[in-house]
């Protein structure tokens, strides 16, 4: 036996698994977008996720940068999917779970010390993605932000939506 | 409180999706709904079988298909006029009958338009099933 037995027993272990465990549907996808953090602003988003029959991770960061000051946005989310529907000709895939959404801010002005601050927030949270085509998606995510009680109460929260535009890479 | 509770709904509803119970809407129904801060209307809706049209929410005006994944519980996806600029709006809601049909409904939804306009919008409100 080789030093490298183990690592090919492992692989075909793997191998044989995936022929007997019937269909596998997953995807790594990537796309382009806007975030609700920077709303109003046409500041591009990257996003991404990885797919799987039942369950998703999706996550996206996006930011801008100016001589004055900079805002970078992280969401991380965990889905659990299933297959909707149809939707003029293409298909539409849900998922209602949890995610977390970490910002960084800075501002410094004119002979003034850099102020920095940064937010943690996690929520519920959902995707609807629209695939058309054979590998291109629009995906609308948004996770619900618990922090203020009172604004929940009057319907109002402290989300953050990401759309993207995608591929799927494999 | 009403949100906190729509949130634990959701959540739990979507650790069961049951597609082979899922509500098939048919033929005509209406629903009007409060929307963020209770503001009325924030939602007139006219629905055919699982389309809707009308006022979505409160930033929302055009068509959205629901596609339920329970007897309850659906999400949606539609196109519209969000802010006077054309968007998707996708959400989560609930429509749960009561009597007569008349049905109990809660969503939320993210709206996004083409300038960079991102919202998102509750709705509390009833549908009438005809």
């Amino acid at each position: 036996m080789t030093k490298s037995s183990p690592l090919f027993i492992r692989n075909l272990f793997l191998t044989c698994l995936l022929i007997i465990s019937g269909k596998v549907h997953a995807s790594l996808d990537l796309g382009v977008g806007m975030s609700s953090t920077t709303s109003g602003r046409l500041v591009p988003a990257l996003a991404g996720g990885l797919y799987t029959g039942g369950w998703a991770i999706t996550g996206s960061a996006n930011g801008v940068q100016s001589g004055y000051y900079y805002h970078s946005i992280y969401t991380l989310n965990y889905y659990r999917t299933w297959s909707s529907g149809n939707l003029l000709g293409g298909d539409v895939n849900s998922g209602v779970g949890g995610g977390v959404t970490y910002s960084m801010r800075g501002y410094e002005d004119d002979n003034a010390d850099l102020k920095e601050a940064a937010d943690l927030f996690l929520g519920p949270a959902f995707f609807v993605r629209w695939d058309f085509g054979d590998t291109v998606y629009l995906n609308t995510e948004m996770i619900w932000g618990l922090r203020d009680f009172i604004q929940h109460v009057a319907l109002n929260a402290q989300d953050v939506i990401v759309f993207s535009l995608g591929v799927q890479l494999w | 409180m009403v949100k906190y509770f729509a949130i634990l709904i959701f959540s739990l509803a979507a650790l069961y999706p049951s597609i082979s119970e899922a509500k098939e809407p048919k033929g005509l129904s209406l629903t009007i709904a409060a929307g963020n801060n209770f503001a009325f209307p924030a939602s007139f809706r006219v629905g055919w079988n699982e389309w809707e049209y009308g006022m979505l929410n409160g930033r929302s005006l055009g068509a959205s298909k629901l596609f339920f994944f329970s007897e309850s519980f659906y999400t949606n996806l539609g196109l519209g006029l969000i802010d006077s600029m054309v968007g998707v709006t996708a959400g989560v809601g609930a429509w749960i009958e009561m009597f007569w049909g008349v049905a109990f409904r809660v969503e939320i939804s993210a709206n996004s338009n083409y300038s960079g306009v991102m919202v998102e919008q509750g709705i509390l409100g009833l549908s009438i099933d005809f």
